[in-house]
């Protein structure tokens, strides 16, 4: 399998694309090309993970880097044979459950279910990957509440330093 | 299939796949908990032996352990959900794998990494130094006197302002 079809993402998150692989059904090992044009024949759906139905959902032909609910857009049939971008419908990764699958389904090929764990985590978040317990709110509720009397005076003073400081580094950290 | 899950977590359901390995892997629908040659085994590292467990006629998205239940055999053929016992996942090993077998289904092992911090905590990840008494004893730590007088004990303050 060429391309990993486990992933992790953060439960809520919106306009996810993923590439998947797909296979010629006699021949696994051999790239399945063309599949984009025929996304009228295919079958997606999806289960999470606490819930008792199987979701449904249409695929259509999409861009590649473009996201839209259900696009499908080959990458290159040439030098990527068989890999596909797939834009993932955010009801799929909302939050209330800790895994999801996804199955695609198209005549004549072969393409492994997509695994997504749903975790509470940003592994895109490179400040503190979503965990709230370092954010620097929390960090200050607490030392309010721990050392009152000296955090009073001293935090306030801190904090227009502190966003001064934030503006100064968003553009870096943004590029 | 690869899970990170933490270790001693309960209840837990996870998804297989089954295909046919005589029939160019395609999925295979219809496996039942009471197939003949069913079974389900796993192995947790640093212990000396392979477990049973039995499978269980299972309800999608209800957990029971050892549930096992086809998902959707029209729309997602091949797949299944699986409720783990939770001694699978209980504390004292660093990884296991599951194995379930089926006559004329070839379901790959599933591997789980298990971990000590806790995906599904927003808060603090499971990690006890962002939780009050760690970063207490952070501060004890840095500021002995200052704490010895001005510390006031917080039980959480990550919970309610």
């Amino acid at each position: 399998m060429p391309v990993e079809h486990h992933h992790t993402i953060k439960a809520g998150a919106t306009r996810q694309l993923l590439f998947v692989y797909a296979g010629h059904e006699r021949a696994p090992e051999g790239a399945k090309t063309g599949l984009e044009g025929r996304v009228d024949l295919a079958t997606a759906a999806f289960v999470r993970e606490g819930e008792s139905s199987v979701h449904r959902t249409t695929l259509i032909r999409g861009r590649l880097g473009e996201w839209s609910p259900g696009s499908f857009a080959e990458v290159d049939a040439e030098v990527m044979s068989g890999v596909y971008q797939v834009g993932l419908p955010d009801e799929m990764l909302a939050k209330g459950s800790t895994r999801v699958m996804l199955c695609l389904r198209f005549p004549d090929a072969v393409i492994e279910p997509i695994d997504i764990s749903l975790v509470a985590f940003d592994p895109q978040d490179a400040e503190r990957i979503g965990v709230e317990g370092l954010a620097n709110a929390t960090r200050h509720e607490f030392l309010r509440r721990a050392l009152p009397r000296l955090t009073e005076m001293e935090l306030a003073l801190g904090e227009p330093l502190e966003g001064a400081l934030r503006k100064q580094l968003a553009p870096r950290t943004e590029g | 299939m690869r899970y990170v899950l933490k270790k001693g977590s309960t209840s837990n359901a996870i998804f297989l796949e089954a295909r046919d390995p005589e029939r160019n892997q395609t999925p295979v629908a219809g496996l039942l908990a009471g197939s003949d040659g069913a079974y389900a085994v796993f192995v947790r590292a640093g212990e000396p032996g392979v477990r049973r467990f039995p499978l269980t006629v299972g309800t999608l998205g209800s957990y029971e352990p050892g549930g096992f239940v086809e998902v959707d055999p029209s729309l997602m053929p091949g797949v299944y959900a699986l409720g783990l016992p939770d001694m699978v996942l209980a504390p004292g090993a660093d990884s296991v794998v599951v194995q379930l077998g089926f006559t004329g289904a070839r379901i790959r092992p599933i591997e789980i990494s298990l971990v000590a911090y806790d995906p599904q905590d927003a808060q603090r990840l499971g990690m006890s130094a962002l939780g009050p008494e760690g970063r207490i004893a952070a501060l004890r730590g840095a500021f002995p006197r200052l704490t010895a007088r001005e510390l006031v004990e917080v039980r959480d303050a990550d919970d309610t302002p």
